[in-house]
């Protein structure tokens, strides 16, 4: 995932096509990740606020579901439904 | 038709469909498609990424179908959409697209952003932000009847020509003809030999054919620059003429978007089914191998390769017809490395080739074909797309390479016995 963001940081098309919504999807999806590894490895604010930590920012996660681009965990059936209907129907195989 | 920016703006809110929605949605802003357009892999100016293309309908779906958008409309804290923005655009959605369909090949998200493309032209048509090039061709064909100005006049003197060279008589609204012919306005102005091509091969196979005096021209300009109405007159310009004729096949010539136009989109555009089949000419001419009317004598030995027209392979989904059709009178046909439904565009299609400023931009981009062709060291290339085989032919003189770009009717003309 850091490399990932680094790429997205340093390739130019992605640079350009990034929104600051898109980094807070990834902040997002980052923190349960680094919470939880924390909590499982080393609880540096004690055991019980670190769990604390990693459901409250999973709970933000999904919180931000429908207002970020983590809505494509949804959406992208739709999508990919639609394109591969209208392909299909015309016979082209990809 | 007038023109404006709220009717443009109030045509781009009516054009976000679900579909569209969902893609927008579902974007993740990985810019595959960046590597799957030649635009870009061309000029490797991130601008020319397919989705940042579709940015204008992107401000109007966010502004009024999101969250965020229409919150930040309410307080007034967002900026409309201006018509400076859409003309900006305007190289882009126009010059630097020929709506090809690989990206929406590639999208991880199977977005299909040629449809958001066209979508898009939709709003700027109505907006008065798209080219003049293309409104004069758009405007052609529906007064003259063709975006190139050929009239029914000069379909009369290419039949007479025509009938004079072969001595085949070219039957012209004859009613109860089994299949009505198109024409592409380009074929019947760059190369007059198809017609005589045609009448020598369904000679041949004795079918029994007919051109319509009232629907000839199968380019459809109004879909090429993203309007509806005028893509609707069209369409329904050949239903009425086959309908008249009582045909029951009409066949699509060698042109890409006239195929997409009256196979896939003119139903949904006229609103019901139609009375008959659509057949491109090669599926056509596919089925007369099949059936064994067809026969060929001699064989080229020339190192050949088939160019797939866009919207023939990849959005039209005829890959296999051309090929067995080049097989009966070609030894050394070869394949180019990404071909059939993976491509590439000649560079100007989906009315790139229209827009006279779009010029040096084709011609540059042209350096993918120029190495796809390179690679295999072919000195004939055969294609199903008047379009194509202009923009290749261009290409090919341009870059002073030596190869020859030919219609695959033409050629399989030219090996009918007789």
């Amino acid at each position: 995932m850091v490399a990932l963001f680094v790429h997205r940081f340093f390739h130019a098309v992605r640079r350009f096509l990034g929104h600051s919504i898109d980094y807070v999807a990834w902040f997002a999806t980052f923190l349960p990740l680094l919470t939880g590894y924390l909590v499982a490895h080393s609880p540096v604010f004690g055991y019980a606020m670190t769990l604390a930590l990693h459901i409250l920012s999973f709970e933000l996660f999904i919180a931000l579901i429908p207002f970020t681009k983590l809505m494509h965990m949804f959406t992208v059936w739709v999508a990919r439904y639609t394109n591969g209907a209208t392909f299909g129907r015309k016979g082209v195989v990809t | 038709m007038t023109m404006s920016l709220p009717q443009g703006v109030n045509a781009l809110v009516n054009v976000i469909d679900r579909p569209i929605a969902a893609y927008f949605n579902s974007c993740v802003h990985c810019g595959f498609c960046a590597e799957a357009c030649l635009f870009y892999t061309e000029t490797g100016d991130p601008r020319y990424t397919p989705i940042h293309k579709v940015e204008p309908l992107r401000k109007v779906w966010k502004q009024n179908f999101t969250f965020w958008g229409r919150l930040l409309r309410a307080l007034g804290l967002s900026k409309p959409l201006t018509l400076e923005e859409l003309k900006e655009w305007q190289p882009l959605v126009y010059d630097a697209c020929t709506m090809c369909g690989r990206c929406s090949t590639v999208c991880p998200l199977g977005n299909d952003i040629t449809y958001m493309i066209r979508k898009l032209r939709e709003g700027m048509v109505a907006a008065g932000a798209a080219p003049e090039d293309l409104e004069g061709a758009a405007f052609r064909t529906l007064t003259v009847g063709s975006p190139m100005q050929v009239t029914l006049e000069t379909i009369k003197a290419t039949i007479r020509h025509t009938e004079k060279e072969t001595g085949i008589k070219v039957p012209l609204d004859q009613e109860g003809a089994e299949v009505m012919m198109l024409l592409s306005s380009n074929e019947v102005g760059l190369y007059p030999e198809i017609m005589p091509a045609l009448a020598r091969v369904f000679d041949k196979a004795k079918v029994s054919w007919t051109l319509c005096s009232t629907a000839y021209e199968a380019t459809n300009a109004g879909i090429q620059i993203g309007s509806s109405d005028v893509a609707r007159t069209l369409v329904q310009r050949i239903v009425d003429g086959a309908e008249r004729l009582r045909v029951k096949i009409v066949i699509s010539p060698e042109c890409g978007h006239a195929y997409t136009a009256l196979r896939w989109d003119g139903p949904n555009l006229i609103g019901r089914p139609y009375g008959f089949k659509v057949l491109h000419i090669t599926e056509f001419l596919d089925q007369l191998r099949a059936e064994g009317r067809l026969t060929t004598s001699g064989k080229e030995s020339k190192r050949i390769t088939y160019h797939d027209p866009c919207q023939i392979a990849r959005r039209g989904g005829v890959v296999e017809p051309p090929r067995n059709l080049i097989k009966m009178v070609a030894d050394n046909f070869v394949e180019m490395d990404e071909t059939g439904t993976a491509n590439w565009c000649c560079g100007g299609g989906g009315g790139v080739s229209s827009i006279e400023r779009a010029i040096p931009l084709r011609r540059r981009v042209f350096s993918k074909k120029k190495s796809q062709l390179d690679a295999i060291n072919v000195k004939k290339v055969v294609t199903t797309c008047a379009n194509c085989r202009h923009m290749i032919e261009d290409g090919v003189e341009y870059n002073k390479m030596d190869v020859e770009v030919v219609s695959l009717t033409e050629m399989l003309a030219e090996h009918v016995q007789t």
